[in-house]
C-alpha cells in the first residue's frame, strides 16, 4: 500500500501556493501568532459619521481640497488655501480704520473686512465669532500640517450646520491621532522675515493615540507704497502711481499655538476623541496712512483656546451616534490711550482711555443619530444647544456680559429612490433667545444618467442671524470733563452704535443645477453649478441723524444695524480634477457671477454690493511627481475687479484685478529610519498687486510682492 | 485501494477484519461505520477563532458519528494510535504536532502568519485559512475593471510572492507596486509614499503589517487618498476595508468536515494544498458610496468566483 503520508508530500505547485504560505517561507522576522492575529475583530474605523458623502450624490457642490493640494501650496495659512474654491476671494485690508490688518477670505462678496456670511468649522466646531462675526484668520490654533482636508459647501447648508452657514460652509478636517506617529519638525524661512517652525510628536500606547503640536509664525506682514498720484485742479487722478519706495506698514504678526489630540478605541464599536489648543497672536495695530486720534498705534495681543470631545458609537451596520461638546474661548486685549483731544478753553484738553479688546466664549452641545432606516433611506438627524458669551467695552458698553442660547433641531434625509434618482430632503429648526423660530429646509434631486454623469436640481433656505455686536451693538465714547483740573459735573457722550430691537436675520434663498461627470477612465472629474441666490435682509450699517431726545449723545446722531438691502446672485461655477497619470494632476476652476441689487431706490450701498464679487476669476494648480526625489507645482489666480464693502469708490482704487502665480520646487529624501523634505516656494512671480485695492486719500497702498521662503521638513520615529 | 485502506486501518489488520466488516456493511448503515472512525484535532489553547472552528467541525462529525479527540495545546495529546487523521489548527497546534513525529496521516490547518515555520507546514498535506493571491487579483478585477495599479505592501522582502504576485496581476492586466515596510519610518509614511501612484491596496494576510495596532491608521490613511482597500477578514470590511474574500468558521468547518470524511472513504484528503472553497465576498458599501466606486452586488462577486474556480 502506498504509504499515506507520501501520497500527500509531493510538491506543491506554485500556482496553488498560498499568498500566505510564500509570505511565510521567505519572511525572516519571526513571529509568534495565531490565526486570531488575522480574524481579530477589528474596530469600525470608516463608521457613517465619518464618511464622506461622494461629490456626485451630495445635496451642495462641495469642494474638497486634499492634502497633496494643500502641501503643494506652499501655504503659510488657510486662506492661501481657500483661493483655489471656486468663487473663493482672499485679501488682505489696510488697516484703513485702524484696526489690525486682516485676512479676509469671502464667497459670491458681500463681504467688508469682517467675513461673516460663510460658516466655518474645524472638525465640526465651529469658530464663527460670536461678537464680530466671521473668522479672524491670524487667530486659529491649528497646523496647517493637522490638516487632512478642507470641505467647502459652496452654497447655503443652514440645513445641516445651522445658521451662518450661510453664502458657504469651510468645514476643516484635521488627521486622527494615529496617522501622525513619531517626531515631525518643519521649519521655514524667507524674506518678510519669515520664521516660522512646527515640531509634531504623535504617538500611541494600547488603544490610545496621541498628538501634540507645537507651532510659532512670524512674519512683518504686508509692505506698503507711497503714493505719487499727481491731481488735475477739479481733484481728479491726472497719473496713477506709486513710488518704489516700500514703507513701513504697521502689520507686523507673531503667534504661537499648541494644541494636542486623543483618540482613544474603547471598543470595537466606541471611540473617544479629545482636542484642545492655545493660541498667542501678537500684533501690530496703526492705521497704516495717517495718525488717528482715537485709534493710535499699539499693539494687541489675542488668546484663542478651545476644548472638544467627542464620543462616537456605531450601535449596529444601521446605527450609530455622535456625542460632542466643545467650549472655545477668544479673549482680545487691545488697550490704549487716545491722543490728547482738544476741546478748548475753559475744559481741559483730555485723552480718552480706549479697550477695544472683548472676551467671547461659547458652549456647544450636539448629539447626532445616523440611521440607515432601509437599504433605500438613510437618516440623519439631531439635537444641539449653545451658549454664547460674550463682553466688551467697546462692542457692548452699557450691555454688560450677554449670554445667548441657540437650540437646534435637525434631521437630513437621503432616499434613493430608485437606481438612477436620489432624493435629499431635510430641515434644521432653531431657536434663539431674541429672535423667532427658524426653518433652515432644503430640498436636491439627483439624477444619474450612468456611473459616469449625473445632475443635481437643488433648492435651499438658510437665515444668518445677527452676532451680537449687530444685534446688542452699543458703542459710546464718553469722558467726565474737567476744567483747571476739577470735575464740571458734565460727561462727554459720543454715542457710536446703538442696538436695534427690531432687526431681522438675513435669509438666502438658493437655487441651482448642478453636473458632475467622470471623463477618460476617471482621469477627468468635472462638476458645474449654476446657481440664484436671492438674499434678503441684509444687515447694513445706517446712520440716525436725530435721536430721541432721552438718548443722550454729543452729536444727536449715532449709527444702529438694520435690514437694509436685497441683492441676486447668479453665476457658473466650473471645477475640474485632471489626473492623466499618477504624477501629474491638474486642478483648476473658473467662476463667473453678477450681483445685483433689488434696492429701490438704489443707493451708494447698490453699487458696493453689486461691485463686492468679481465677475470672474480663475484657478489652476499643476502638481507634477518628476521623479522619486522631485516634485513641484505651479498655482495660479486670476482675479476681476472687485470692490471690498468697505473700499472707497475712487479713481485710485480703479482697475484692480489682478493675476498671481506661485511656484514651489521640493526634494524628499530618504533615510534609515527618516524621511525629509526640502522646499522653496516663491510666491507673487509675476509681480506686486494689491488684493484689498484699498489706497484711501494720499495713503499708501498695501500690497503683496515677491514672497519667498525655504521650508525644511523631517519625519522620524 | 481497497475499503480498509480507505478508512485508515493498519494495514496489518486489514486483511482479517475485511471479511466481518463486509458483513458489517451489509447490516449496518453507513453512519454505524464511520462510527468506527477517529479523529484527533488539536488547537491552540487561546484562540477564540480556532475553538469556534473547532466546536463547529465537532458539532459537523457527531452528526455524521465521527467521533474526535480534541485537544488544546495546554493538554497531552495521546496519539499513540497511529490509524487516526490528525487535524492541527494554527501553528501553535502544528509545531506541537510535529514535535512528536507521528505517523499518522495528517492535514494541517493554517493561515500562515509565522514566517519560521510555515515552509514546515507547507511540506504537509495542508489547506489554508486563506483565498490564493489570484484570486485576490481576480476580485479587484471584477469590483473595477478600471483600476490598474494595486499597492501591495510587505513586511519584508519576498522574491517569491513578488514573482507569483507579478505573474497573476498581469493575467489579469494589473500593475502591483510593491512596497517594502522596512523602507519606511512607519506604516503612514509607506502608505503616503504608495498609494498616490495607485488605484487600490491589497492587503495581504501579514500581521507585521496589518496588525491591531495599525489598523486604523491604515484605513484611514487610504480614506484620505481615496483609495480602496481588499482585505481578508469580514471584520476588515465592517471597519472599513472596500470588499473580501471571506470563509465563515462554519464554511472553514464545512470544508474541514468533508475532507475528514473524504479520508474515510477513499483514504485520501484530496490535493496536498488546499485552499477555502466555500466562501463569500463581503462588500462595505456605505464605503463604495462614499468613494464614489459602483462594485457589483457580493452575490453576484461571490458567484462569479465560484463559477470560474469550476472553469
Amino acid at each position: 500500500m502506498m504509504n499515506l503520508y507520501k501520497l500527500h508530500s509531493s510538491h506543491t505547485k506554485l500556482s496553488t501556493i498560498s499568498i500566505t504560505s510564500i509570505i511565510a517561507f521567505t519572511l525572516s522576522m519571526p513571529l509568534q501568532a495565531n490565526e486570531d492575529d488575522l480574524f481579530f475583530e477589528m474596530p469600525v474605523v470608516l463608521s457613517a459619521s465619518r464618511l464622506e458623502q461622494a461629490v456626485s450624490e451630495a445635496p451642495i457642490a462641495i469642494t474638497s481640497i486634499d492634502r497633496q493640494i494643500i502641501e503643494a501650496s506652499g501655504a503659510r495659512t488657510i486662506p492661501e488655501i481657500l483661493r483655489l474654491v471656486p468663487g473663493v476671494v482672499i485679501g488682505s485690508n489696510a488697516n484703513e480704520w485702524g484696526e489690525e490688518a486682516k485676512q479676509v477670505v469671502t464667497y459670491h462678496g458681500h463681504t467688508d473686512q469682517y467675513s461673516k456670511q460663510m460658516q466655518v468649522l474645524i472638525d465640526g466646531r465651529s469658530i464663527y465669532e460670536p461678537i464680530i462675526g466671521g473668522v479672524n484668520w491670524n487667530m486659529i490654533p491649528i497646523n496647517i500640517e493637522d490638516i487632512e482636508r478642507i470641505e467647502v459647501s459652496r452654497g447655503p447648508n443652514a440645513s445641516t450646520f445651522g445658521s451662518n452657514s450661510f453664502l458657504a460652509v469651510i468645514n476643516i478636517i484635521t488627521r486622527h491621532a494615529s496617522e501622525d506617529q513619531g517626531h515631525y519638525v518643519k521649519a521655514r524661512a524667507g524674506n518678510h522675515d519669515i520664521a516660522d517652525l512646527t515640531y509634531r510628536y504623535g504617538g500611541s500606547n494600547g488603544d490610545l493615540d496621541y498628538r501634540i503640536t507645537a507651532t510659532t509664525q512670524n512674519d512683518d506682514g504686508l509692505d506698503a507704497k507711497k503714493n505719487l498720484n499727481t491731481y488735475a485742479s477739479d481733484g481728479n487722478v491726472v497719473t496713477r502711481q506709486y513710488s518704489n519706495e516700500i514703507v513701513e506698514n504697521h502689520d507686523d504678526i507673531g503667534t504661537g499655538a499648541i494644541d494636542y489630540r486623543i483618540d482613544y478605541q474603547i471598543n470595537n464599536n466606541s471611540r473617544l476623541t479629545y482636542q484642545g489648543g492655545y493660541g498667542k497672536t501678537d500684533l501690530e495695530i496703526k492705521k497704516n496712512y495717517a495718525s488717528d486720534g482715537i485709534k493710535p498705534q499699539r499693539e494687541s495681543d489675542t488668546i484663542n483656546a478651545h476644548q472638544f470631545i467627542k464620543l462616537e458609537n456605531t450601535v449596529d451596520d444601521n446605527n450609530s451616534f455622535i456625542i460632542q461638546y466643545y467650549y472655545n474661548l477668544q479673549n482680545k486685549t487691545d488697550q490704549s490711550r487716545s491722543n490728547l483731544i482738544e476741546v478748548g478753553a475753559p475744559i481741559d484738553d483730555f485723552s480718552l482711555d480706549l479697550d477695544f479688546g472683548f472676551k467671547s466664549e461659547r458652549h456647544n452641545l450636539e448629539f447626532t443619530h445616523f440611521n440607515q432606516t432601509t437599504d433605500n433611506l438613510r437618516l440623519i438627524w439631531g439635537v444641539s444647544a449653545q451658549q454664547d458669551i460674550a463682553k466688551s467695552p467697546y462692542w457692548l458698553y452699557d450691555q454688560g456680559t450677554i449670554r445667548r442660547e441657540i437650540y437646534r433641531l435637525f434631521a437630513n434625509a437621503e432616499w434613493q429612490i430608485n437606481q438612477n434618482n436620489l432624493l435629499n430632503f431635510g430641515a434644521l429648526v432653531e431657536e434663539n433667545r431674541t429672535l423667532d423660530t427658524e426653518v433652515s429646509p432644503r430640498l436636491a434631486l439627483i439624477h444619474k444618467f450612468n456611473n459616469n454623469h449625473s445632475i443635481r436640481i437643488g433648492v435651499s433656505q438658510a437665515i444668518r442671524s445677527p452676532f451680537i455686536a449687530e444685534e446688542f451693538g452699543s458703542t459710546v465714547y464718553s469722558h467726565d470733563l474737567t476744567s483747571g483740573g476739577s470735575p464740571i459735573d458734565f460727561t462727554l457722550l459720543e454715542r457710536v452704535l446703538m442696538p436695534n430691537d427690531d432687526l431681522e436675520h438675513e435669509t438666502i434663498i438658493s437655487r441651482e443645477i448642478g453636473y458632475f461627470g467622470r471623463f477618460l477612465e476617471d482621469k477627468l472629474l468635472f462638476n458645474a453649478r449654476l446657481f440664484y441666490d436671492r438674499i434678503d435682509d441684509l444687515i447694513q450699517l445706517e446712520r440716525i441723524n436725530d435721536l430721541p431726545d432721552e438718548i443722550d449723545n454729543y452729536d444727536n446722531s449715532a449709527h444702529i444695524q438694520n435690514n437694509l438691502s436685497s441683492t441676486d446672485i447668479t453665476g457658473i461655477e466650473l471645477e475640474m480634477d485632471i489626473q492623466p497619470n499618477p504624477s501629474l494632476r491638474f486642478y483648476g476652476n473658473i467662476t463667473s457671477l453678477k450681483i445685483k441689487s433689488n434696492d429701490t431706490p438704489r443707493t451708494l450701498r447698490s453699487v458696493e454690493f453689486e461691485q463686492s464679487a468679481p465677475e470672474w476669476t480663475g484657478s489652476l494648480m499643476v502638481i507634477k511627481q518628476f521623479d522619486e526625489h522631485y516634485s513641484g507645482s505651479l498655482e495660479f489666480h486670476y482675479i476681476d475687479e472687485m470692490y471690498w464693502m468697505d473700499v472707497p469708490r475712487n479713481e485710485l482704487n480703479e482697475d484692480s484685478n489682478y493675476r498671481t502665480l506661485d511656484l514651489r520646487i521640493s526634494k524628499s529624501s530618504r533615510q534609515s529610519g527618516s524621511t525629509s523634505e526640502i522646499s522653496l516656494v516663491l510666491k507673487n512671480l509675476l509681480g506686486e498687486y494689491s488684493s484689498y485695492n484699498q489706497a484711501p486719500d494720499d495713503g499708501p497702498v498695501v500690497i503683496h510682492n515677491f514672497t519667498g521662503y525655504i521650508e525644511y521638513a523631517v519625519l522620524f520615529q | 485501494m481497497d475499503n480498509n485502506q480507505s478508512i485508515g486501518f493498519p494495514e496489518k489488520l486489514a486483511v482479517p477484519l475485511g471479511p466481518l466488516l463486509l458483513l458489517a456493511c451489509i447490516f449496518i448503515s453507513p453512519a454505524q461505520v464511520f462510527a468506527t472512525q477517529h479523529t484527533i484535532i488539536v488547537s491552540s489553547a487561546d484562540s477564540n477563532y480556532q475553538k469556534s472552528l473547532v466546536e463547529k467541525i465537532q458539532k459537523n462529525l457527531k452528526a455524521l458519528d465521527i467521533s474526535a479527540d480534541i485537544y488544546n495545546t495546554e493538554q497531552a495529546i495521546d496519539i499513540s494510535t497511529s490509524e487516526k487523521l490528525i487535524i492541527s489548527i494554527g501553528h501553535e497546534a502544528s509545531i506541537l504536532i510535529d514535535n512528536k513525529e507521528p505517523s499518522n496521516p495528517r492535514l494541517i490547518v493554517f493561515a500562515d502568519t509565522n514566517p519560521d515555520t510555515d515552509p514546515v507546514h507547507r511540506s504537509k498535506p495542508h489547506l489554508s485559512m486563506t483565498q490564493p493571491i489570484c484570486q485576490q487579483f481576480k476580485l479587484i478585477r471584477l469590483l473595477n475593471s478600471k483600476w490598474k495599479n494595486v499597492s501591495v505592501i510587505m513586511s519584508s522582502p519576498n522574491n517569491l510572492l513578488t514573482k507569483e504576485m507579478n505573474s497573476c496581476a498581469e493575467k489579469h492586466k494589473l500593475t502591483v507596486k510593491n512596497i517594502k515596510l522596512n523602507d519606511y519610518v512607519n506604516i503612514i509614511d509607506a502608505l503616503n509614499t504608495s498609494l498616490p501612484q495607485s488605484d487600490v491596496l491589497l492587503a495581504l494576510p501579514d500581521n507585521t503589517v496589518y496588525n491591531a495596532k495599525n489598523i486604523k491608521s491604515i484605513l484611514l490613511t487610504t480614506y484620505r487618498h481615496r483609495i480602496p482597500v481588499i482585505g481578508f477578514s469580514e471584520s476588515f470590511v465592517r471597519a472599513g476595508a472596500l470588499a473580501a474574500i471571506h470563509s465563515t468558521t462554519e464554511q472553514m468547518a464545512r470544508q474541514i468536515t468533508e475532507i475528514i470524511q473524504k479520508f474515510y472513504t477513499d483514504n485520501s484528503i484530496g490535493s496536498d494544498s488546499q485552499f477555502p472553497v466555500y466562501f463569500d465576498v463581503v462588500t462595505n458599501r456605505s464605503v463604495a458610496k462614499s468613494l464614489g466606486i459602483t462594485i457589483p452586488d457580493r452575490e453576484s462577486l461571490t458567484n462569479k468566483l465560484k463559477s470560474d474556480n469550476h472553469e
